[in-house]
């Protein structure tokens, strides 16, 4: 299944041409010329906003409002230079709609996934279905440290893929340490959350809408739900077992011995009642079937019958959400408010600044200092492409990053099954671990960290993460030169 | 996110349940003490061998007559002379001549105390008793202010109760307690004072219902002849007590008295072990 793909031999072959091309699309993607001053000035704005954004915890800035401050900026800036195209928006069937400049900038086909997909997780996520599996797991392991490590691995890697990092991290993470104080092994409770905060952005690499830059690049690639977990499920597999043993040998985690131990340990875990995190059966079982149907819909939405693939996955997304809000018709006003508007507000912004760079030239900027690195013979451009997408993420927000690599890439007409798709995917993803502040779930890692009074400084993370990170990096550089 | 990574930890707390573990207690000896004569003292050994079944069977009784100590000095080096697992006695013991109220006598509220060892305190007082042979102890109450985890009071508990008899396993929540702390919740704006009631109320009565209902299965398992009976609820300590006691006619209080922070026995148990003269007690 993954032998060496020919069409992606001739992209390479022809790269140079690919990237000629693809710099004058998007070149003619702004009708008119601009000045190089002009997007200097964008440049160092869109600098200043990815500062910003990695220094949000310090300016106690929200990322909504700090995007949404460099959006508003730039659509002034932008409408004072003429640079943007005002008027109406022609539709599928030909008919004009007036819409403000700074509608048709947003993909709508994103922000639906990820309101879509949050709505469903919310829900879902109160009828106890993710918890009792975490809970059921603990005593699985007879509150065995080895075996416990790898029951909480694989949920990690499981809830990442099927919520989000975030929300893996806190459930994991929250019962690592409830059930780790119980068994009084208080001891390995460091060396747990930062595995599992390391497992979080390898499980966020498992399925289409597992993390936002998975979302934003797959939907730019084309690349389908089914064909997104083919690709990357073995890499996921892979990386997890390494981690874990790594983690077993950095953290000097063992197995019980003797029956004693075991038996204590056993009686210890078995305090834990599973039924406890139900609210209710029938809503259990409820949510547990919407989950298979959810996961199996976003599958195989590209073969609905009756062309209603054309509604794409986040009318999907959109569609279960609605069916498990029937379960709480009369409250859902209270998973409305549970929804990240601080997160789709920052992508709605994003993609009002990206479409403004773009028509200012700076998109092109950058894409010709990408195919500057693309140009490099194969496998260096694989290579140079993830570990340079890995380091970005370590220090800034992801999101930007893979929203601009994937407009980059896209305008530069690259193939749907090109490994360079996948080296942004990859390296926004893994580029996480490097750093305690490089991705979400590793900010939730050391909050959850510091709760529990353990001493874990900034460089501390790094120095205990890097081996992993780098080893991370470098096994999804190996798969993607041989799947590739 | 704290609120959520908090939620969470709540969560798994919750599903954190304690865990109870029936042990059978061995009591091979027996110390009765009493203020009258050796042959007043074998009396009431018949009786309460009579009483409690479990006791019918004790290797070794040691009777401390009323001559053989003149303070608590000498009646506590006399108990430690000898290992012995119960000590049976009267309240206010040697006070015949002080018409004692209100009080366990200085006696038994030093040997509370100051032993490990339970003291089976027999009704009535040491110049007046109650006789505990008109029946076997087969309807016995174990009171708890916090039963969850209260492994040691009931296994006592289940000794002291007949085969075929019934345990009450209670837990009352004090009303003024907890009314304290809604009325300090009710000043705090951060709180929905309205939900937080019913959520600590519920969490409250839940932890206890849970333990009593893990105890029942326990027992049922390990001495099936004994019925489990659960009360659990929210109300005044001694007046739902007293109300208990009489509706089930309890024959025999099973209760903690120790304090780890003080000497002085804990106040609740003080107010039972005090008002409670007419039922037979076992004070742990």
């Amino acid at each position: 299944m993954f032998l060496v793909d020919p069409v992606a031999h001739l992209f390479e072959a022809d790269l140079s041409v690919v990237v000629g091309s693809a710099l004058m699309l998007a070149d003619s993607n702004v009708e008119h010329s601009v000045h190089g001053w002009i997007t200097a000035i964008y440049a160092v704005l869109l600098v200043a906003m990815i500062v910003g954004l990695a220094l949000e915890e310090k300016i106690h800035a929200k990322k909504s409002i700090i995007v949404g401050s460099f959006a508003g900026i730039c659509l002034i800036l932008a409408t004072v230079l003429e640079l943007l195209p005002f008027g109406s928006v022609e539709l599928p069937d030909h008919s004009e709609i007036p819409l403000p400049v700074y509608i048709p900038s947003i993909d709508w086909g994103v922000i639906t996934i990820i309101l879509g997909a949050s709505l469903f997780v919310e829900v879902t996520s109160r009828s106890g279905v993710f918890t009792w599996m975490a809970i059921l797991l603990t005593r699985k392991s007879g509150g065995d440290p080895w075996k416990l490590l790898i029951f909480y691995g694989l949920l990690t890697v499981l809830f990442s893929a099927v919520l989000n990092n975030v929300t893996a991290m806190i459930i994991i993470g929250s019962l690592t340490t409830v059930s780790l104080r119980k068994l009084n092994r208080s001891e390995l409770m460091l060396g747990f959350l930062i595995t599992e905060g390391l497992l979080t952005n390898v499980g966020g690499l498992l399925t289409l809408i597992s993390s936002v830059p998975n979302i934003i690049v797959g939907k730019t690639a084309e690349i389908s739900f089914g064909r997104f977990f083919v690709v990357a499920a073995p890499y996921v597999l892979v990386a997890t077992g390494v981690t874990l043993i790594m983690a077993r040998r950095k953290f000097g985690i063992r197995g019980l011995r003797t029956d004693e131990e075991k038996a204590e340990a056993r009686r210890m875990v078995d305090s834990f009642d599973p039924g406890e995190s139900i609210p209710s059966t029938h809503f259990f079982w409820f949510s547990v079937i919407s989950l298979v149907l959810f996961i199996g819909g976003l599958a195989g939405q590209s073969a609905l019958p009756w062309g209603l693939d054309q509604l794409e996955l986040g009318f999907v997304a959109l569609f279960f959400a609605g069916v498990v809000l029937l379960a709480y018709r009369s409250e859902v006003d209270k998973f409305y408010s549970a929804v990240d508007w601080d997160l789709l507000a920052f992508f709605a912004s994003l993609f009002v600044v990206i479409h403004v760079m773009e028509h200012a030239q700076v998109l092109a900027l950058i894409g010709r200092g990408i195919s500057g690195l693309l140009s490099l013979p194969s496998p260096g451009d694989s290579i140079v492409l993830l570990s340079t997408s890995a380091a970005a993420s370590s220090v800034t927000d992801n999101i930007p990053l893979a929203a601009m690599l994937a407009q980059i890439l896209n305008s530069m007409d690259t193939a749907s099954n090109s490994p360079y798709w996948w080296c942004v995917i990859f390296g926004a993803n893994l580029g996480g671990n490097i750093t305690p502040i490089g991705s979400a779930s590793t900010v939730v890692a050391m909050t959850i960290i510091h709760r529990q009074q353990l001493k874990l400084t900034f460089g501390g993370f790094v120095k205990t993460a890097l081996p992993f990170a780098i080893v991370q990096i470098v096994l999804a550089t190996i798969y993607i030169l041989i799947v590739f | 996110m704290r609120d959520h990574i908090d939620e969470f930890e709540s969560m798994f707390r919750r599903a954190d349940k304690e865990q109870f573990s029936y042990v059978d207690i061995p009591i091979e000896s027996v110390t009765l003490v009493s203020d009258g004569t050796q042959e007043q003292a074998e009396l009431v050994q018949t009786d309460v061998q009579r009483f409690i079944r479990a006791l019918d069977s004790v290797g070794t009784w040691r009777i401390i007559a009323g001559d053989d100590y003149q303070t608590v000095a000498e009646l506590v080096a006399l108990i430690d002379e000898q290992q012995t697992d119960l000590l049976v006695t009267h309240r206010h013991l040697q006070e015949s001549s002080l018409v004692p109220r209100h009080t366990l006598g200085v006696y038994l509220d030093v040997l509370t105390q100051t032993t490990s060892i339970p003291v089976l305190v027999l009704p009535g007082r040491s110049n007046n008793p109650v006789r505990v042979a008109s029946g076997d102890c087969d309807r016995v109450m174990v009171v708890a202010d916090h039963i969850s985890g209260d492994n040691r009071l009931i296994n006592y508990g289940a000794v002291m109760c007949r085969e075929g008899g019934s345990m009450w396993l209670c837990h009352v929540e004090d009303d003024l307690v907890f009314e304290r702390y809604m009325q300090a919740i009710g000043r705090i704006p951060e709180i929905d004072s309205d939900d937080a009631r019913i959520l600590i109320e519920n969490q409250l009565l839940k932890d206890a219902s849970d333990f009593i209902e893990e105890c029942s299965t326990v027992i049922q398992a390990a001495a099936p002849n004994i019925s489990v009976q659960p009360y659990v609820g929210r109300g005044h300590h001694l007046r739902d007590y007293r109300q208990l006691i009489q509706d089930h006619d309890i024959d025999l209080l099973v209760l903690n008295t120790k304090d780890d922070d003080q000497l002085a026995m804990h106040g609740r148990a003080y107010s039972l072990s005090v008002e409670l003269v007419d039922v037979s007690m076992l004070l742990l």
